[in-house]
């Protein structure tokens, strides 16, 4: 096989066909002609866009911990809880695994994605990315699949609903945080592309 | 005769590293971009997508069987699976929350299993309908997965927030870690998954309706 074919050429991840990726426009994006996979779309900014979110998403991370989450009240006693508390309970009534589960998902796993994130955009963006940008990278991918963000906010919207009949229920200001945070890294990872993000990291060493 | 399907990248002697897409020759045995190791396909696919969907399937009895939360209400206790904590929502009114749950909690994780089951026969078998649509499903199923741990973390919010001894508290149950496990093993089953299988198989003929040589 020739050199130029390997370079300009990709395998489908999801049907292995071999295909010739086109220069693509921004905004257009390319499907596998044989099942369909998308293999890549070129947003408009997308490296300044992604940093941009992720950056934001780590503040609003950090603010969520900060403050009440939630507060509810029912026949005079109020109850407030914040969002590390949600843990902690578990922890008190002995379901260690479920607290660890839960903080992964819907914190640490996150954290350390848009961490990495941001890391490696920067270095990116400064043109001084090295292997340690690379092993980021592999990390932040292997790591997408386990954020349960957006997740966990349909569950706190659907705990809403199931206890508003019982009790008053006061939204703290880490919930809309929270709700911020989770929008902004959506934004973050959607604006993100992962062929272009490697093709980007293969330029510097590239002869 | 080539193991794999006309026009793939494993029938003309190259591998694509699943991480970066470089492609490589099948012999190199770390990709030069990114240095992850490389393999032709995902290794023991098939047992290991077996293996955790089993894991996964053993799971969802006690998962289903035991009580997800515990309510206490004025002295009074009451447990509730997690069908139970549906039909409760839906004769209370709240269709469209009991909805939500019944698919993120009932649908998803059985269509999940279900369909990886499918797949994962599919390929082992002499099946060489339908490629297009199956990798369709599989891309669903690893789209759809996280979306059932709603419900587990539902449990970890009213357990933090309602404590309040005698007059209300709520109490996690069993069946929210065995949930949760189900959770996390039809991810890995899924991920275990190699679509590329689908393709493999397929005979020469019927790759032909397909373009050889994309551009």
């Amino acid at each position: 096989m020739n050199v130029a074919l390997m370079n300009d050429h990709t395998a489908c991840h999801s049907c292995d066909l071999l295909v010739r990726l086109p220069t693509l426009l921004a905004g257009e994006k390319a499907h596998c002609p044989r099942c369909g996979h998308l293999l890549s779309h070129q947003i408009r900014h997308g490296h300044a866009r992604s940093l941009a979110f992720a950056a934001s998403a780590l503040l609003f991370l950090v603010l969520s911990l900060q403050f009440p989450f939630l507060a509810f009240e029912a026949q005079g006693q109020v109850q407030q809880m914040t969002l590390l508390q949600s843990a902690s309970a578990l922890v008190e009534l002995n379901f260690l695994p479920l607290a660890l589960l839960l903080l992964l998902f819907i914190l640490i796993l996150p954290g350390v994605l848009l961490f990495l994130l941001v890391v490696v955009l920067v270095q990116l963006t400064l043109d001084e990315h090295s292997d340690w940008t690379k092993r980021f990278t592999h990390g932040l991918f292997a790591i997408e699949p386990w954020c349960m963000v957006e997740v966990f906010l349909i569950g706190v919207l659907v705990s809403l609903i199931k206890i508003s009949a019982m009790a008053d229920i006061v939204l703290g200001l880490s919930f809309w945080a929270y709700i911020l945070f989770t929008l902004t890294m959506t934004a973050a990872l959607a604006s993100l592309d992962k062929h272009y993000l490697w093709h980007q990291l293969a330029g510097g060493d590239h002869e | 005769m080539s193991d794999y399907s006309s026009g793939s990248a494993a029938s003309l002697g190259l591998q694509c590293c699943h991480h970066c897409g470089l492609l490589a020759p099948e012999a190199q045995s770390h990709c030069q971009r990114c240095h992850t190791r490389l393999v032709l396909r995902k290794p023991h696919s098939l047992q290991r997508t077996w293996a955790y969907l089993i894991t996964a399937i053993l799971l969802y009895i006690p998962a289903n069987l035991q009580p997800i939360m515990k309510t206490q209400l004025l002295g009074q206790e009451e447990l509730s699976t997690i069908v139970g904590g549906v039909l409760l929502l839906w004769d209370m009114g709240s269709y469209p929350i009991a909805l939500v749950i019944f698919i993120a909690s009932v649908v998803v994780p059985m269509g999940k299993m279900l369909a990886l089951m499918w797949l994962a026969l599919s390929v082992s078998g002499r099946h060489h309908r339908w490629p297009r649509q199956r990798t369709l499903t599989y891309r669903l199923t690893e789209l759809v997965g996280r979306w059932s741990m709603v419900d587990v973390f539902v449990v970890a919010i009213l357990v933090a927030l309602i404590q309040l001894g005698q007059l209300m508290s709520i109490y996690p149950g069993s069946a929210a870690l065995a949930f949760a496990g189900v959770v996390i093993f039809t991810m890995l089953a899924a991920h275990s998954f190699d679509p590329r299988l689908i393709w493999d198989k397929l005979p020469p003929d019927s790759s032909q309706e397909y373009p050889d040589d994309p551009t």
